[in-house]
């Protein structure tokens, strides 16, 4: 290798993986998307903050939470659905649907979970807007950042962080408080008697708060978060993004030259290439270069240029929501096409109300009580004084009603089998009384005088409820000797 | 606890095997209710060391000369008889007959029925502790005594072993 080709190979190994961070000092804009954003930060963080407290009767042996995640009891209460530890395939179908909207709003919409939904974005912009409040907008912090530490300057940092930690604490605490009952843990917590985990749960999620919004912010999105990459793949020329109409834009010109290029009859752009929507821009990308990986989809831009167009006397939405598809048509004349519905918004669709309704059907058909049976390992079977054969089993009654239960157990396929639930007084009717959301577990012993003559034999239970009625059923084996 | 204690003769289901008896099964020499059967934790059986370990020595009547070959391989087929079990043919069942009654039902009983008192088993039954074959029943005849069982007082606190009768009776065959 000569020298040359070594120096070469050098330069290019230094060069850095990841683009230094440079800080984002979004502007402040007003108009219909900032407004949009505000709503939906105010309705989604309400929910998460207030959803603990709302109250839900299930009656008095049930928690009276509507949202409420029992880890000791191993319950998952939703309003009026409530999940069992063997039921959490729910929420594999809700994680399907949860993918699959995402998908359908990236074809319609382009990222909007990043631009308004995405827990990261919404935090952001609160402690964007408290930076904001206390210390000024962009060209205020881009100078105050620049210039010496006065006694103002600590005043105003101290009080940020502090608002900050705040928030990022409340965002903590809500948190736990899906794990118990809200009121209850609040007053725990105040009076310093909750339970430790709890205290290391706030403190986690505080501190990841505080650091993911306050301090990494787009960093988030552009090194950390793996949808940006995936969308590319999900968007296509009719799904309507977050678009800098260059068709109308170019070439961008100011003001003064723009008006003098117009005088003498030259064609020149509505961009004015004041850059408002770059400062607006809270990854700090330019939307002017075209679809962007930093771009979070959020309209600030849009608003931004809007207040610009508006001073200017031009046409609003020269960013816009918009498709590549209308962009190559107005530049060849012809008019603007929106097709939301066409084949991967139906397929989309198509398959969350598949998804959907299968969850829907499992939810309504849910089976409250049930029966599981397992064989005594060992021994398989007994053979009892006067001959007979004894097989023993542990039987499961699960009861996710409401009420109590009192079951009783049946068999078939074994002739003459008789059964009996260990514990009882002979001759007494077996019935095993399960309590409301409860579980009952019972040594059955299942005998016949006249065993099959067999190995083994399919024996199938059958629980009958107090009104009788069969409600749960389950199969198994009856073991006995093919030689006698 | 039976696990640790009580699985390594008695298997880990309780299932037994030969010389060992079933727990799960309904025929009990020393009683199965709950009071016999911590009684029988308690001391053991045919266990010296406890004064008040079950007793009951079946005489080894081949080896002491008492029976001859040939009787006791007809008392053999007499006992299967009992249980309804098939007898083989040309055996003399009349002659096991005359030799049980003679011999063993002092112990067992006229009918073969067992005495709990004696700790003398229960022959009508289908549970064959040493097996029910001929030569098993000609091998119990010649050489007689029976299984031993360690006394568990000392060994095990009261309460431990009221939980192991507790869970023995809950086996399956506790009366």
């Amino acid at each position: 290798m000569t020298h040359v080709a070594g120096a070469a190979v050098h330069e290019w190994d230094e060069e850095p993986l990841y683009a230094p961070a440079r800080k984002v000092y979004p502007r402040k804009v007003s108009g219909f998307y900032r407004r949009l954003k505000w709503t939906v930060l105010l309705v989604t963080l309400g929910i998460y903050y207030l959803l603990p407290f709302v109250r839900w009767n299930r009656g008095p042996d049930a928690p009276s939470q509507a949202v409420l995640v029992d880890l000791a009891h191993r319950k998952f209460y939703f309003f009026f659905i409530e999940l069992w530890p063997q039921e959490v395939y729910y929420f594999t179908g809700l994680l399907i649907l949860a993918a699959l909207m995402l998908f359908l709003m990236n074809a319609l919409a382009g990222r909007v979970w990043c631009g308004y939904l995405c827990p990261q974005t919404v935090w952001t912009d609160l402690f964007l807007a408290v930076e904001r409040l206390i210390e000024g907008d962009r060209r205020e912090r881009i100078r105050k950042d620049a210039g010496p530490w006065t006694a103002r300057r600590v005043a105003e940092k101290t009080a940020k962080h502090a608002i900050w930690l705040l928030i990022a604490w409340w965002t903590g605490g809500a948190w736990v408080l899906y794990f118990a009952d809200a009121p209850t843990l609040v007053k725990d917590l105040a009076t310093l008697q909750a339970p430790f985990v709890a205290y290391a749960s706030i403190g986690v999620l505080t501190a990841m708060t505080y650091a993911l919004a306050g301090h990494l912010r787009e960093q988030v999105c552009l090194y950390m978060c793996p949808w940006p990459r995936i969308q590319a793949a999900l968007t296509d020329e009719h799904a309507l993004n977050v678009t800098y109409r260059h068709d109308r834009g170019e070439p961008r010109n100011s003001l003064k030259k723009a008006k003098a290029l117009l005088e003498i009859g030259q064609r020149s752009g509505d961009c004015i290439d004041c850059t408002i929507c770059v400062e607006a821009c809270p990854t700090g990308v330019d939307i002017r270069e075209g679809a962007n990986l930093g771009c979070i989809q959020c309209g600030l831009c849009i608003d931004a240029c809007d207040s610009v167009m508006k001073k200017i006397g031009r046409p609003r939405r020269l960013i816009a929501y918009d498709t590549d598809v209308n962009i190559n048509r107005r530049a060849a004349g012809l008019a603007p096409i929106y097709r939301l519905v066409r084949p991967r918004t139906i397929l989309y669709a198509a398959v969350m109300a598949l998804v959907g309704g299968v969850m829907l059907t499992a939810l309504v058909g849910r089976q409250v009580y049930s029966l599981a049976i397992i064989h005594d390992r060992n021994p398989l079977f007994v053979r009892l004084s006067d001959g007979s054969v004894r097989n023993g089993f542990t039987a499961r009654f699960v009861n996710k009603a409401s009420s109590a239960q009192s079951f009783t157990l049946d068999v078939s396929g074994v002739p003459g089998a008789a059964v009996e639930i260990v514990g009882d007084v002979k001759g007494v009717a077996q019935n095993v009384d399960v309590g409301p959301d409860q579980t009952q577990e019972v040594r059955v012993l299942v005998t016949t005088p006249s065993p099959p003559d067999a190995d083994s034999t399919p024996i199938a239970f059958s629980a009958k409820s107090a009104d009788g009625a069969v409600v749960a059923t389950t199969r198994d084996f009856f073991r006995s000797s093919a030689q006698q | 606890m039976f696990a640790n204690n009580c699985a390594p003769c008695h298997g880990s289901g309780g299932q037994g095997s030969k010389g060992f008896p079933n727990l799960n099964a309904d025929r009990w020499l020393w009683g199965g209710t709950l009071e016999e059967i911590q009684t029988t934790v308690t001391h053991g059986a045919r266990w010296e060391a406890d004064k008040d370990t079950h007793e009951s020595l079946m005489p080894s009547f081949g080896r002491d000369g008492t029976l001859k070959p040939a009787e006791m391989v007809a008392t053999a087929n007499f006992v299967r008889s009992l249980s309804g079990l098939p007898t083989d043919p040309g055996a003399d069942v009349a002659l096991g007959k005359k030799t049980f009654a003679d011999n063993c039902a002092a112990c067992h009983g006229d009918e073969g029925k067992g005495n709990k008192e004696m700790g003398a088993p229960n022959l009508t039954t289908k549970i064959w502790l040493y097996g029910s074959s001929d030569a098993a029943i000609v091998d119990r005849i010649t050489n007689g005594g029976g299984g031993v069982m360690p006394a568990w007082q000392g060994k095990l606190t009261p309460t431990e072993i009221k939980a192991v009768t507790v869970f023995v009776h809950s086996l399956g065959g506790g009366q």
